[in-house]
């Protein structure tokens, strides 16, 4: 997630487009304006209550005394995510309806790339993080495959930025990131600052909180001018939405992860409805048996075998 | 008002606990006091523990309530604050609570932003106080709560505000019965081991017994107050479910009441298996009572057998002796009544204290046997004893199952030892069965499907549980309490040793009938509530 458009230091929104093929249509019209300001209000609430970006993990995460040892796993699943972000902007650049949009998305990217942290890209500041984890995944991102969780997010997120209407794609990267940053981080931060990782350590996390919140006031005017009509509205929607619904699930992986780490053979949770009594018995059959447990670990290795190296699935971002 | 009230998961999602494969049972707490405010509020109970990782999101974004309560015991502290905080996240202008045990014992670990009122003992009129102050003051958005009685709420400027203390409701009859419809989505999913479906109900609050592990005679003041047979008697029948868990800590207390309420079971011809928690000591001086109970559908008795050694149970105040754990047995499986033994290995055994154990566990063929690690509870004696020796601090390992204070076997080795638990006490199961078959020929028929599903799971759990490593792992990173920074080992630590007798003779409030057995430790006996009579002073309401 990283940058989200989030690296944008402070200063004067880049102009959106005045017009979009599908979107600002009309934008200037006071009506129109007026229920794109009533959107925009109403999409933030939604954004900012989703499963997504109040996850109990991350609950957890601000009330919990996880070690640096669970935020090792946290961060070897979520580093992926940053090392792709930009890769997102810059489809959507490629997409982008007018050269008011490429111009907006352009300059979003030259943050993303550095500017605004002082020349350290947001993969590089996560880096950081994870040695102060003990992890040593960055310096071994060619052979490291990348986590279940992550490559889902990651595939999802490409999907959108690439085979979705412009807008929606806009929405995902945009609000879906934009506004949830600061949230998800609030709660994480203080669970690092609890686990004993010093400021410098765990600077990723803290400047996208700041940053984040100061980005809202162009983000949005930016989308005004996008969200002109109702079907733009609904584009921008249901990509922040699509986004949110892959966070969640994104999450529940990671805590997977956390979890198993320490129990690797930790109980399956029931959820919401029970199972029934053949699905137990042919769970534990399951369980119990050397061979069919062989089995699943083959499978899962296959799994884990056609999913990319960190490497690969940077360079494949880049393509 | 709308009023939703939180059982949160005790772990992660995903992380073993007891809930998982031995006891699931109802929210009752969240049940009690939600029957307290009913009549004038729309309440509903989310049970975190049997839903999706969503659902509370969802119930917060969609249902919108005006107030979020949860409850918590110590394990669950975390969980708890999690959702109060994802609460306020959510719907930023909510009014949020806790109660429950720990709150009780310890309010301060609950201060924070994102709980506006702890909850301090029992909670049915605190409630019903609270929401009559919020109804009057949530249009102003007046969190203020002084005057309301066992609460402390956080002011404007955010300083925490201690209320005197909440004085108990003298007879549990006038207390609402916890309608059990508020969990009516759940129903079918709780059990205690194979008993299932089963119904939770309590009959008494307290204890009179004041063993130095336990919170339960703290947390209610060292009393004990009783629901009338009838009352008990009128829950049962409503409960559609074969089989009904009587959550009292120490049912076995007042040889009257179990009369009365035998003869109130036997008047009515009550139809249904119960299962509750009680003291060896009463069953073993008790054996009419026990066959009557029996024949009256007690088919499980959870007690605290602790120990195989008479020093070790002097230790604990458990004022019991392991020849009354050994004669209870003898009546419990006569008469058809599954026993459930809990015992405690302490951290500062050997192997052979180990092997000693299962050995003794095989001799008396306990039907469940469950095996803890001597923990100092916060808010117990042993806790105030033992706080600056703990080598965690973290909640999660408080579970009974982790040893927070120092070993004296390597921790590999000593975990090791606990984990073959299971394995050890395998034939003690075995037999159980034989003897409850005998005394009960159909219940096995008749239940098969439920103890398949139970050892289906069961199963599944001593994958983690068999494994000693993953005791290991669940500490790793997680060992620094006092005692760890100090570097303490198992011999910095004066566990009780049993010997203390020699000393508490001289002690002039030793019980007098305890024969040089019963010993009392050298501990402050001060408990919560004495503290919140003296903040309250100070404090002003
Ligand atoms: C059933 C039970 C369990 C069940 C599930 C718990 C549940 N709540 O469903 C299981 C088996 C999972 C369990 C586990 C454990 N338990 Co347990 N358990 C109980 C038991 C027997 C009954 C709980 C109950 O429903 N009581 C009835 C209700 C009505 O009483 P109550 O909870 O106190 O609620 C009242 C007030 O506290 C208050 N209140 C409570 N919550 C709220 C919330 C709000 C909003 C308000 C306003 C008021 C309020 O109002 C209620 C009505 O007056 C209690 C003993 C007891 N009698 O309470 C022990 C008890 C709670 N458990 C205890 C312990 C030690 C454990 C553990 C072994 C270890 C631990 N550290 O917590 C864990 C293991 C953790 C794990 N998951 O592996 C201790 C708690 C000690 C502590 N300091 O927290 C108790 C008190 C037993 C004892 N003898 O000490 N337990
Ligand atoms: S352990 Fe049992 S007997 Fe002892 S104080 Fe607690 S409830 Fe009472
Ligand atoms: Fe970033």
């Amino acid at each position: 997630m990283m940058g989200d458009l989030a690296s944008v230091e402070k200063r004067e929104a880049p102009a959106p487009p005045a017009s979009d093929t599908a979107a600002p249509a009309g934008a200037s019209a006071p009506g129109v304006t007026a229920a794109a300001r009533r959107f925009l209000a109403d999409l933030r609430v939604e954004i900012e209550s989703h499963p997504g970006v109040n996850h109990l993990f991350l609950g957890r995460c601000a009330t919990s005394p996880f070690a640096r040892q669970d935020y090792r796993v946290f961060g070897e699943n979520h580093y992926p995510l940053v090392c792709v972000f930009t890769s997102y902007l810059e489809r959507l650049l490629i997409r982008a309806p007018t050269s008011d949009a490429k111009l907006w998305l352009a300059k979003v990217l030259v943050d993303e790339y550095g500017e605004g942290s002082e020349g350290e890209d947001h993969a590089t500041l996560y880096g950081h993080f994870l040695r102060a984890c003990g992890s040593s995944v960055p310096d071994r991102a060619d052979t490291v495959k990348v986590p279940a969780p992550a490559f889902e997010f990651v595939s999802e997120h490409r999907r959108i930025v690439s085979e979705e209407p412009f807008l929606v794609g806009l929405g995902a990267v945009g609000p879906g990131h934009e506004w949830a940053i600061p949230k998800m981080f609030d709660a994480v931060i203080p669970g690092l600052r609890r686990a004993g990782f010093t400021p410098e350590e765990i600077d990723y996390f803290t400047l996208h909180v700041e940053q984040d919140v100061d980005h809202g006031a162009w983000l949005e005017e930016a989308l005004l001018r996008f969200g002109g009509t109702d079907e733009a509205r609904a584009q921008i929607r249901r990509g922040a939405i699509l986004s949110l619904e892959a966070r969640a699930r994104f999450w529940s992986g990671v805590q997977r992860a956390v979890v198993r780490w320490r129990q690797p053979s930790a109980v399956r949770v029931d959820g919401a409805s029970p199972r029934t009594i053949a699905r137990e018995i042919l769970m534990t059959a399951w369980d119990g048996s050397p061979r069919l447990r062989a089995l699943e670990a083959g499978y899962d290795s296959l799994l884990a075998r056609r999913r990319p190296t960190i490497r690969e699935l940077i360079e494949q971002s880049r393509r | 008002m709308r009023v939703l009230l939180v059982m949160p998961t005790p772990f992660e999602n995903g992380r073993l606990g007891l809930e998982n494969v031995v006891w699931l049972s109802e929210p009752v707490a969240l049940t009690s006091v939600g029957s307290a405010i009913e009549d004038r509020h729309e309440v509903r109970v989310l049970d975190l523990r049997l839903e999706d990782e969503d659902a509370l999101v969802r119930t917060l974004s969609t249902w919108k309530p005006d107030v979020v309560g949860t409850t918590s015991m110590t394990t669950d502290a975390y969980q708890a604050k999690a959702v109060l905080r994802t609460a306020k996240n959510v719907c930023p202008g909510v009014l949020t609570l806790v109660g429950g045990h720990h709150p009780t014992l310890c309010p301060d670990e609950f201060d924070f932003d994102y709980v506006d009122v702890i909850v301090q003992g029992e909670g049915e009129h605190t409630l019903r106080e609270i929401m009559e102050r919020w109804s009057r003051q949530r249009e102003a958005d007046d969190r203020t709560f002084d005057g309301v009685k066992g609460t402390r709420w956080r002011d404007a400027s955010g300083v925490r505000r201690v209320n005197a203390k909440r004085e108990q409701t003298a007879s549990l009859d006038d207390l609402p019965i916890p309608n059990r419809r508020l969990i009516e989505k759940y129903q079918g999913r709780y059990f205690f081991t194979a008993f299932r479906p089963m119904a939770s109900i309590f009959t008494s609050r307290g204890c009179s017994f004041d063993c130095n592990f336990c919170a339960i005679w703290e947390f209610y003041e060292r009393r004990t107050r009783f629901l009338s047979a009838k009352k008990i008697v009128d829950q049962m029948e409503a409960c559609a479910e074969p089989f009904v868990f009587v959550l009292d800590d120490n049912f076995l207390t007042n040889k009257r009441r179990v009369v009365e309420l035998c003869d109130e079971m036997e008047r009515r011809g009550l139809k249904k298996y119960w299962m509750t928690q009680g003291r060896t000591d009463f069953a073993a001086d008790n054996p009419e009572l026990v066959a009557r109970l029996a024949k009256n559908g007690l088919v499980m008795l959870l007690s605290g057998f602790e120990s195989n050694d008479d020093d070790n149970l002097a230790a604990l105040r458990k004022k019991s002796s392991w020849q009354k754990n050994l004669r209870a047995n003898e009546i419990l499986r006569e008469n058809g009544v599954i026993s459930t033994g809990i015992f405690m290995v302490r951290p500062d055994w050997t192997k052979e204290q180990f092997a000693g154990l299962y050995e003794y566990v095989n001799s008396l063929d306990i039907g469940i046997p469950l095996f803890t690690i001597l923990t100092p509870l916060p808010g117990t004696q042993l806790y105030r004893a033992y706080k600056d020796k703990l080598l965690t601090n973290d909640h999660r390992l408080f579970d009974l199952l982790h040893a927070v204070l120092p070993t004296r076997l390597p921790r590999e080795e000593f975990y090791a030892e606990f984990c073959r638990a299971y394995d050890a006490t395998e034939k003690s199961v075995r037999n159980a069965y034989k003897w409850f078959f005998k005394a009960r020929p159909t219940f096995i028929p008749k239940n098969i499907t439920s103890i398949v599903w139970f050892y289906a799971r069961t199963w599944r759990y001593q994958r983690i549980h068999g494994d000693h490593r993953s005791f290991l792992r669940d500490e790793e990173g997680l060992l620094n309490g006092p005692g760890a920074k100090a570097g303490l080992t198992w011999e910095d630590v004066a566990y009780p040793k049993g010997d203390e007798h020699v000393a508490a003779r001289a002690d002039e409030d030793a019980p007098a009938r305890a024969g040089g057995k019963l010993v009392k430790l050298r501990i402050p006996r001060r408990i919560w509530a004495d503290d919140v009579a003296e903040a309250s002073a100070g404090a002003g309401e």
